[in-house]
């Protein structure tokens, strides 16, 4: 039985590698394999492989992207963390969105359950992405 | 009472309108980092008014605790809102529709004393975009 501490430290070691670096072999090993992602991107199945394929493309789309973890709160089973997400928009916010070149930075909420293990098996994010997309131009400011 | 405890009756409180107590439970200058709460007055009356600014958007508003866990001094909520727009919304420009809306937010909440004294939350905008009509749904929704 893992801590609410070692799940944290996960946490905070699947930004590092996964999202930070790239490597993708730490998710393969982390993630459950009856994950579930209760937010998925829309069109994706919200499973490990579709989890897996949407931290790849993230990387693909900003290879500068980096993630800090602002804060991290641990209980019982599941884990929260919040984020900002900054980076260079090289290849499109999304795909088949044109890139802008421009910088930006978004604010992230995760709560992430785990098993006995120490895997991971459910995941929900709500992230700031009209605020991001009003930086980058590609959306008019609230109201506005 | 534990901090949980304290975070789920603010809730209570905001369904319920009820001010007094809301002022029990936030800090006076409590501070909050939610996308948007710049557009608010600072402190607890920019919380009241969000949550009146709620009501008169979606004056059947009511919201739900999904989870809530807690680790020393935070504690952490998802909570889900439903509501129906009839009284527009005009942050956003968008008129009353009679649209409903099912859109929910991660908040964590930081106390001190007993009182909720720092918030951070991100609420699920896009979502409730799409259900008030006010945005195309994503491809493959």
């Amino acid at each position: 039985m893992t801590t609410p501490q070692e799940n944290a430290a996960t946490c905070r070691e699947f930004i590092q590698r996964v999202l930070n670096e790239g490597d993708i072999s730490y998710a393969e090993k982390m993630l459950a394999d009856d994950f579930v992602d209760h937010s998925p991107m829309p069109g994706t199945a919200g499973d490990k492989a579709s989890a897996i394929a949407m931290f790849t493309m993230m990387r693909a789309q900003t290879p500068d992207m980096h993630i800090e973890v602002e804060d991290v709160v641990a209980d019982g089973s599941k884990v929260a963390v919040r984020s900002t997400m900054t980076g260079t928009d090289t290849n499109g916010f999304m795909p088949g969105m044109p890139p802008t070149g421009k910088a930006f930075s978004m604010g992230g909420m995760d709560v992430l359950t785990f098993d006995e293990n120490g895997l991971n098996t459910e995941h929900y994010g709500i992230y700031d992405i009209p605020g991001a997309m009003t930086q980058l131009g590609l959306m008019p400011p609230p109201g506005g | 009472m534990d901090n949980v405890d304290v975070v789920r009756n603010l809730e209570a409180a905001y369904n319920a309108r009820d001010y007094d107590a809301v002022r029990q439970i936030l800090a006076a200058d409590v501070a909050c980092h939610t996308p948007g709460s710049e557009m608010l007055p600072a402190g607890i009356e920019g919380c009241i008014a969000s949550n009146e600014g709620a009501f008169t958007s979606f004056p059947d508003r009511r919201t739900e605790v999904l989870d809530a866990f807690g680790d020393g001094d935070r504690v952490v909520t998802h909570v889900r809102m439903t509501g129906t727009n009839t009284g527009g919304i005009e942050w956003a420009g968008i008129p009353a529709n009679d649209k409903a809306i099912d859109m929910d937010w991660i908040q964590i909440s930081r106390l001190q004393d007993g009182k909720i004294v720092e918030t951070w939350a991100q609420m699920d905008i896009p979502k409730m975009m799409v259900q008030l009509g006010a945005m195309p749904a994503p491809e493959g929704m």
